[in-house]
C-alpha cells in the first residue's frame, strides 16, 4: 500500500518535472529567437535606412552635377548670342535664325534643369543628366557648328562685296582702256582676284552645306570640322591674293591716271 | 424769335448729338497721332534696314584709290574677326560632352 502511494507521488513529481522541463524547452528557443528576431530586424531597419540615405545622397549628387552641367552649357550659349549680336557682317535674316536655334536650345535646356531638379529617384535623375550630353552635344558639335557657320557667312558676304567691286573695277579699266591706257597689268591682277574670288566661293558653299548637314546624330563630327578648318585657312590665303591683287591694281590705276595719252589726262569717269 | 435763344433750343434739343460727336472728335485725334506715329516708325524701320548696295556708287579715278584702301582694311577686319572665331572654336573643350563622369 505505501508502495502504491510513492509510486503515484513519483508519479506526479515525474509529470510535473516533465511538464516544467517541458515549458522550459519551448520558451527558452522562443525567447532566444524572440531576441535575435528583434535583433534581425533592427538590422535591416539600419540597413533599409542607410540605402535610403545613400538613394538620396546620389540623386542630390546628380542633380548638383546636372545642374552644373546645364549651366556652363547656358553660359556658352549666351556668350553665343553675345558674338551674334555684335556682329557687324551678318544680315537680320542670319542673326534671327541663330539666335532662334540658339533660345531653343537655352529654352529646352532650362526645362531639363526644372526636370532634374525635380526629379525622386536616382535612375531617372542619372537619365536626365545623361542627357544633357547626348541629346545637345553643345561643345561637340552645336557650338563648333554654329560659330563655324557665323565664319562661313561673313566670308561670304565679304566676298558679295568684293565681287560687287571686281565688277566696278572692270567698268573703270574698260574706261580707262578706251581712253588709250594700257590697263594689261590692272586686268592681270582683276582677272586672278575673280579667280581667286570664284574659287572661296566654290569652297565655303561646299562647307556650309557640310556644316549645316551635321547633326546631334552625325558619326565623326570632328572630321568634318577639321576639314572646313583647313578650307577656311585656304580661303584666308586666298584672300591674301586678291589684297595683293588690289593693291597691283591700286599702283597701276594711279599711274594710269597720270599718263599722258593724247589730250586727255585724267578723267576716266 | 431771338436768335440766341434759337442757338440755346437748338443746342439743348440736340445736346446728346453734340456731346457725341465732341467724344468721337476727342477719341479720334489720338488714334489719328497713333497710327501717324507707327506709320513713321514703320518707314523709319524699312529705311534702316535697307542696306546700301557696293555697286551703288560707280568707281571712278577719284575714289578708285580710297574705295580699294577701304576694301582692304574691312578684308583684314573679316579676317582678324575669322581668325578671333576659328580660335574660340579651337578652344571648346569637347571632352565635356561625355557622359563617362556621371
Amino acid at each position: 500500500m505505501k508502495r502504491k502511494h510513492m509510486t503515484k507521488k513519483t508519479k506526479i513529481i515525474i509529470i510535473f518535472s516533465l511538464l516544467i522541463l517541458g515549458v522550459f524547452t519551448v520558451v527558452q528557443p522562443v525567447s532566444q529567437v524572440s531576441a535575435l528576431n528583434g535583433n534581425t530586424l533592427g538590422r535591416l531597419q539600419e540597413k533599409a535606412s542607410d540605402a535610403a540615405e545613400k538613394a538620396s545622397n546620389q540623386l542630390t549628387k546628380i542633380q548638383q552635377r546636372g545642374d552644373a552641367m546645364i549651366t556652363v552649357r547656358l553660359t556658352s550659349l549666351q556668350n553665343l548670342l553675345t558674338r551674334i549680336q555684335n556682329d557687324k557682317k551678318l544680315s537680320a535674316d542670319e542673326k534671327t535664325a541663330f539666335q532662334s536655334d540658339i533660345n531653343t536650345t537655352i529654352a529646352s535646356l532650362t526645362a531639363l534643369k526644372t526636370k532634374l531638379d525635380a526629379d525622386t529617384d536616382a535612375t531617372t535623375a542619372l537619365a536626365d543628366a545623361k542627357s544633357i550630353v547626348t541629346s545637345y552635344r553643345i561643345y561637340m558639335i552645336f557650338e563648333p557648328k554654329i560659330r563655324l557657320t557665323i565664319i562661313i557667312d561673313n566670308l561670304q558676304s565679304a566676298t558679295t562685296t568684293i565681287s560687287g567691286l571686281i565688277t566696278k573695277i572692270q567698268t573703270l579699266l574698260d574706261t580707262l582702256k578706251s581712253q588709250g591706257k594700257d590697263v594689261t597689268t590692272s586686268q592681270n591682277a582683276l582677272n586672278d582676284a575673280t579667280t581667286q574670288v570664284n574659287a572661296i566661293n566654290t569652297i565655303l558653299a561646299t562647307d556650309k552645306s557640310l556644316v549645316n548637314g551635321i547633326t546631334i546624330n552625325t558619326a565623326n563630327p570632328q572630321s568634318i570640322f577639321v576639314q572646313v578648318r583647313k578650307d577656311l585657312a585656304t580661303v584666308r590665303a586666298d584672300v591674301a591674293k586678291i589684297r595683293s591683287d588690289f593693291a597691283t591694281i591700286r599702283g597701276n590705276v594711279k599711274l594710269l591716271i597720270n599718263v599722258k595719252t593724247g589730250a586727255a589726262t585724267t578723267s576716266a569717269q | 424769335m431771338d436768335p440766341e435763344s434759337g442757338q440755346r433750343n437748338f443746342l439743348q434739343k440736340h445736346k446728346f448729338t453734340v456731346i457725341s460727336l465732341l467724344i468721337i472728335i476727342l477719341a479720334a485725334i489720338p488714334l489719328l497721332l497713333l497710327s501717324n506715329t507707327s506709320r513713321q516708325k514703320k518707314s523709319s524701320q524699312s529705311v534702316s534696314q535697307i542696306t546700301p548696295s557696293p555697286t551703288a556708287t560707280p568707281l571712278t579715278t577719284q575714289n578708285v584709290d580710297p574705295t580699294l584702301s577701304q576694301t582692304d582694311t574691312d578684308m583684314q577686319t573679316t579676317l582678324n574677326q575669322m581668325d578671333s572665331d576659328i580660335k574660340a572654336v579651337g578652344q571648346i573643350d569637347a571632352s565635356q560632352d561625355s557622359t563617362s563622369g556621371l
